[in-house]
């Protein structure tokens, strides 16, 4: 259960809009809460109290609560709220890789990527971490004795190939999501797949892949 | 013998430079602007009476992902089927650098080359009911990764009165923030469609088909019964009557808009 009303109602009303909008019925709706909320060169309305208090609601919400919105919601969320977030706390990161498994097969899983990747590219100049932010889906995946080998090269692969749709935006960022993605495997068999798409790639896309994973 | 991303986005910028070149003879002014008009529902008229700007779309399912969609001022008549309320504002050159021709099958049949290399979105898009969502997450990606201004492509919602599909071209412009570089991070209005005016109602009323491809007018084929087919292509060309009344609107101070209407 979402405590906070305004943040209920507010999620409520981007699911209906996203939902109802098949036809552009709502754009301009939804344009006025994307300005509210995000910062918004053109119309003046952003609101930097009203999206702190979305971002907190938003992100002290458990699986359970999580698993009440819709994945189109969660996608807003990661697109237009946290993209105005300054500082990733742990709690939040946690939240961001909870959404990651909750729903499977959904480019919600692209967005959680894309949005890990781009917080370890800003973080970079400011901190060095020897891992990828990626690193805590590779370690659940790893970690899952609820699956068997076949399932987790799978689930890896998977990760990797959304940690790959990436390369050309954040190029070291996922070359070191595919690493630890290789490390995790069982087998060779995600090095040989990766390698193929080094191949694939060519140019300095290929070349940066395939150093990661050799 | 297989083609490698480097060698497919090598011919995507070599296109991106052909059509900046078309684009440039058909759709600039030789004074340098670009006129574009958008119609949008009334009961957003309010809100765009106060910012005069106009909404980045950002709904799954769009044609080319998000942006703010729009029509060159000759192709007027098929933004019509999308609401009542007609905006016109220019686009300057400087926000049009990278163009990119998606009306032609060259376009088409890079960008379907090129998403192959996304491998986790592909699969999305191929093997689950999340298409449109994926669809939309790699059209933005597209644009971003060769930072295109605008995509130029051929209608794909239907009404024979008012939409030719083959020869009318919409637009979508980028209005992508510099800072957030995740694909799909847009918000609000946009910055690069100018000046706009309210320059025309229309009177006609559309409904859309079961399909959701195809808007049915539901006033003008009765009105007009008998007195021949009504066609796109036989309607008369708006363009000075819209500059007229965007010239006025300009200087019009504090008096109420005029604007054209647009008969069904």
């Amino acid at each position: 259960m979402i405590d906070d009303l305004f943040a209920e109602l507010t999620l409520q009303a981007i699911d209906r809009m996203i939902a109802e909008n098949a036809t552009g019925q709502s754009d301009h709706a939804l344009a006025r809460v994307a300005a509210r909320l995000t910062p918004d060169r053109e119309s003046g309305l952003f609101d930097p109290q009203l999206m702190l208090r979305l971002q907190s609601a938003y992100f002290s919400l458990g699986v359970d609560d999580l698993a009440e919105l819709s994945s189109a919601v969660h996608e807003w969320v990661l697109e237009h709220v946290a993209a105005a977030v300054g500082g990733w706390t742990p709690q939040m990161l946690a939240t961001v890789v909870t959404l990651y498994f909750l729903y499977p097969e959904s480019t919600l899983r692209s967005a959680v990527v894309g949005l890990l990747l781009q917080v370890e590219h800003q973080a970079e100049a400011r901190e060095r971490r020897d891992e990828p932010r990626t690193v805590s889906i590779v370690e659940s995946i790893a970690r899952d004795d609820g699956i068997d080998s076949a399932s987790r090269t799978g689930a890896l692969r998977e990760l990797g190939d959304l940690a790959l749709d990436y390369v050309d935006v954040f190029p070291a960022e996922a070359a070191r999501s595919l690493a630890a993605v290789v490390s995790a495997a069982p087998d060779d068999q995600l090095r040989t797949h990766f390698l193929d798409w080094a191949d694939r790639l060519g140019g300095e896309a290929g070349e940066l892949v395939r150093r990661a994973i050799v | 013998m297989t083609r490698t991303l480097a060698d497919v986005e090598s011919d995507i910028r070599r296109w991106i430079a052909q059509s900046g070149s078309a684009f440039q003879r058909q759709f600039v002014d030789p004074t340098g602007e670009t006129w574009v008009l958008k119609f949008f529902p009334p009961q957003y008229l309010a809100s765009f009476m106060q910012n005069r700007k106009l909404v980045i779309s950002v709904t799954p399912g769009f044609t080319w992902g998000d942006g703010v969609y729009i029509v060159p001022i000759d192709h007027v008549y098929s933004a019509m089927i999308y609401g009542r309320v007609g905006v016109m504002g220019w686009i300057d050159q400087s926000d049009l650098r990278r163009v990119y021709d998606a009306a032609d099958p060259v376009g088409l049949a890079l960008y379907r080359e090129w998403i192959q290399f996304k491998p986790g979105l592909f699969s999305l898009l191929t093997t689950t009911v999340h298409a449109q969502f994926a669809n939309r997450r790699l059209r933005n990606a597209f644009k971003k990764r060769f930072t295109l201004d605008l995509v130029v492509f051929r209608p794909d919602e239907f009404n024979r009165a008012y939409v030719q599909p083959t020869s009318d071209r919409w637009f979508v412009l980028s209005d992508f923030s510099p800072a957030v570089s995740v694909p799909g991070a847009t918000a609000g209005f946009s910055a690069k469609i100018r000046d706009c005016e309210l320059v025309a109602i229309g009177a006609e009323e559309f409904a859309i088909d079961r399909g959701g491809f195809v808007r049915q007018d539901l006033i003008g084929p009765f009105v007009f019964a008998g007195s021949g087919a009504r066609t796109a292509a036989s309607r008369p060309s708006l363009r000075a009557n819209l500059t007229q009344m965007y010239a006025a609107n300009r200087s019009r101070g504090a008096k109420p808009p005029q604007f054209l209407l647009a008969k069904p």
